[in-house]
């Protein structure tokens, strides 16, 4: 998102939260800038706990530190956090991976829950591991439109993250758009498997 | 380039007899068809052996011809393959030879191909497309891991360029003797540029988030691709090194499957702004996105623009995967038709001729389509799983 939208929409939602127009349903999704503790509407049912603040306008999402082009590497940029390379642990989380409907990034209300255990779980690491969360799709979409679909689902779960407190340069994306199956079949059983976020600790 | 200079052909003009049989009626008007296409122009093939002859027609499907028998033919082929490639057309309306060649050097193979662009490029007038290379990925399986491999286009002469063992994607040609492509050699999505001559290889787009999609613009100058730094999958150009790096969209959905113009100042995309896939087009140099509709087709996606500049063929996905094509320009702008089943389609050369990938038996394979005619022929079996193909032009 740039930065310019963000106070926007950041209006929008204040203004909708004073009118008393809300739907926890969308509570969940990323998709909704959320309501401050202070000002939510009265939820009925299901009780929702309340979202934490919206992040700040700034910094940007991804912090972009310089670039610089290295000779035998190219264009690599100084100061991010490096995750190649580094132990991963796969296991921790794999209970809660994630699922997405048919052709949509958005983080469904279900699924909440589990990403907010893994928010409070990984704030509670030392500042030195970092977080990996990957897109998977099915196999109905092109190639490329299913990598950027991925990314799009990894990056609605980083905005969930960060939106629980996580540091936004301790959460990094990637997509495998639909090279990662993890289940073979051609049906709905099969594809509602595949369209999932999993969550990996970078030690 | 080398590459395509693997075919040093000494071309030696024959002093050949001229020949001429009492032509028949012949059709020598030159139809043309709903979108512009002149009709195949009925040939006759004779004196080769087996392979030659297969590779001929083979690569004269692709470049606007059918085959007859001699009395009904409007060009005669005839020739020979003793030890070289030779051959002449006579034109059955003139009584003319209008080409008459031989080929030394290289391999048979490859003797067949330069004649059969020089008969395409005498009879149509538009390049030939039979020494022209392609790029791809090809993996072991459907899915995952797969290396970048070049091959002529008809899927011979397979040459691998990648050993990375990891996924790697969407190769596309800047220039005759330089690649982009997706590779995750660094954990996560970067873009490399890898220089066939030299085997040298350098990360362009290696930011934060994943790196996607490169496209180079025709004069292999600059690459458009997918970043989400910014916090979506949005469209970006930067110069083939990486410099100079543009950010073009900024939708909150994100967009995917860039492609060129052919002059390089528009770029098409696939963009989700409107809830779902649809094509796009953008300046070069930034500006509106606007919509290039496809009436009739549901979820466009991995656009390619005709190096004529008037179509865009793109992938359908409405329960499976068809190969359409849609006029940019002019009375007919927006109306798609569908050509075949497939995906992943990319032009060739001649604007004619479509390479795109499809389904067998369960394995990926590439293919070759005559747009006009809808014909389509495999490409040579490149082992494993073949698609994503980015044609040298």
């Amino acid at each position: 998102m740039k930065n310019s939208t963000l106070p926007a929409l950041l209006l929008t939602g204040l203004v909708l939260s004073l009118a008393g127009i809300g739907c926890t349903k969308k509570m969940d999704r990323t998709q909704v800038i959320p309501y401050t503790a202070a000002n939510a509407p009265q939820i009925k049912d299901p009780p929702t706990p309340p979202l934490p603040p919206p992040i700040p306008p700034t910094p940007p999402l991804f912090p972009e530190p310089p670039v610089i082009i290295i000779p035998d590497q190219g264009v690599v940029q100084t100061g991010a956090r490096v995750i190649e390379g580094r132990p991963q642990d796969r296991t921790l989380w794999a209970d809660k991976t994630i699922h997405f409907a048919y052709d949509s990034h958005l983080v469904k209300a279900g699924e909440g829950s589990k990403v907010e255990a893994v928010a409070t779980a990984f704030k509670a690491m030392d500042h030195a591991k970092d977080l990996l969360v990957e897109g998977h799709c099915d196999e109905r979409g092109t190639e490329e439109y299913n990598r950027a679909l991925g990314e799009r689902r990894a990056l609605a779960m980083r905005e969930y993250l960060i939106r629980l407190g996580v540091p936004s340069d301790r959460v990094h994306t990637k997509t495998f758009g639909k090279d990662q199956p993890v289940n073979l079949g051609q049906s709905e059983a099969a594809w509602s498997k595949n369209r999932r976020g999993e969550f990996i600790l970078i030690k | 380039m080398k590459l395509l200079r693997l075919v040093a052909c000494t071309l030696l003009i024959l002093s050949l007899a001229r020949f001429a049989p009492a032509a028949e009626e012949l059709d020598i008007s030159h139809e043309i068809s709903v979108d512009g296409w002149p009709k195949p122009i009925p040939v006759s093939i004779a004196g080769f052996g087996p392979e030659v002859d297969a590779t001929l027609k083979f690569d004269l499907t692709f470049m606007g011809f059918t085959f007859v028998a001699a009395d009904k033919a409007r060009y005669q082929i005839s020739g020979s393959d003793q030890g070289r490639v030779e051959g002449r057309v006579l034109d059955m309306v003139t009584k003319k030879v209008t080409l008459a060649k031989a080929f030394t050097g290289s391999t048979t193979r490859s003797q067949t191909h330069a004649l059969a662009d020089d008969i395409a490029h005498t009879l149509t007038g538009r390049p030939g497309i039979a020494q022209s290379k392609i790029a791809c990925k090809v993996q072991p399986t459907g899915y995952g891991p797969g290396e970048i491999f070049i091959a002529d286009y008809d899927g011979h002469n397979v040459q691998p360029v990648t050993s990375d063992g990891v996924i790697c994607s969407s190769p596309t040609w800047a220039g005759p003797s330089m690649l982009l492509y997706n590779s995750y050699k660094f954990e996560k999505a970067d873009i490399f540029s890898h220089n066939l001559t030299t085997g040298a290889r350098k990360a362009i787009a290696r930011f934060p988030g994943s790196n996607m999609s490169p496209s180079a613009s025709p004069d292999g100058k600059r690459v458009a691709m997918i970043l989400s730094k910014g916090g979506s999958p949005n469209l970006y150009v930067a110069d083939v090194d990486g410099a100079n790096l543009k950010q073009l969209t900024t939708t909150r959905e994100g967009e995917s499957s860039p492609c060129w113009s052919p002059d390089g100042k528009m770029i098409c995309f696939v963009s989700r702004q409107s809830g779902k896939a649809a094509l796009y087009t953008v300046p070069a140099d930034g500006g509106e996105m606007r919509r290039l509709p496809t009436a009739g087709i549901s979820n466009p996606t991995e656009p390619d623009w005709s190096p004529d500049g008037k179509f865009v063929v793109f992938t359908a996905n409405m329960g499976g995967f068809s190969i359409c094509y849609v006029p940019v320009a002019g009375p007919n702008r927006g109306q798609a038709t569908v050509l075949a089943a497939g995906e992943d389609g990319v032009w060739a050369p001649n604007s004619r001729a479509v390479i795109f990938s499809r389904t067998k038996n369960n394995q990926h394979v590439l293919s070759l389509l005559d747009v006009p005619t809808k014909q389509v022929k495999d490409c040579a079996r490149i082992s494993g799983h073949a698609s994503q193909a980015s044609w040298a032009r």
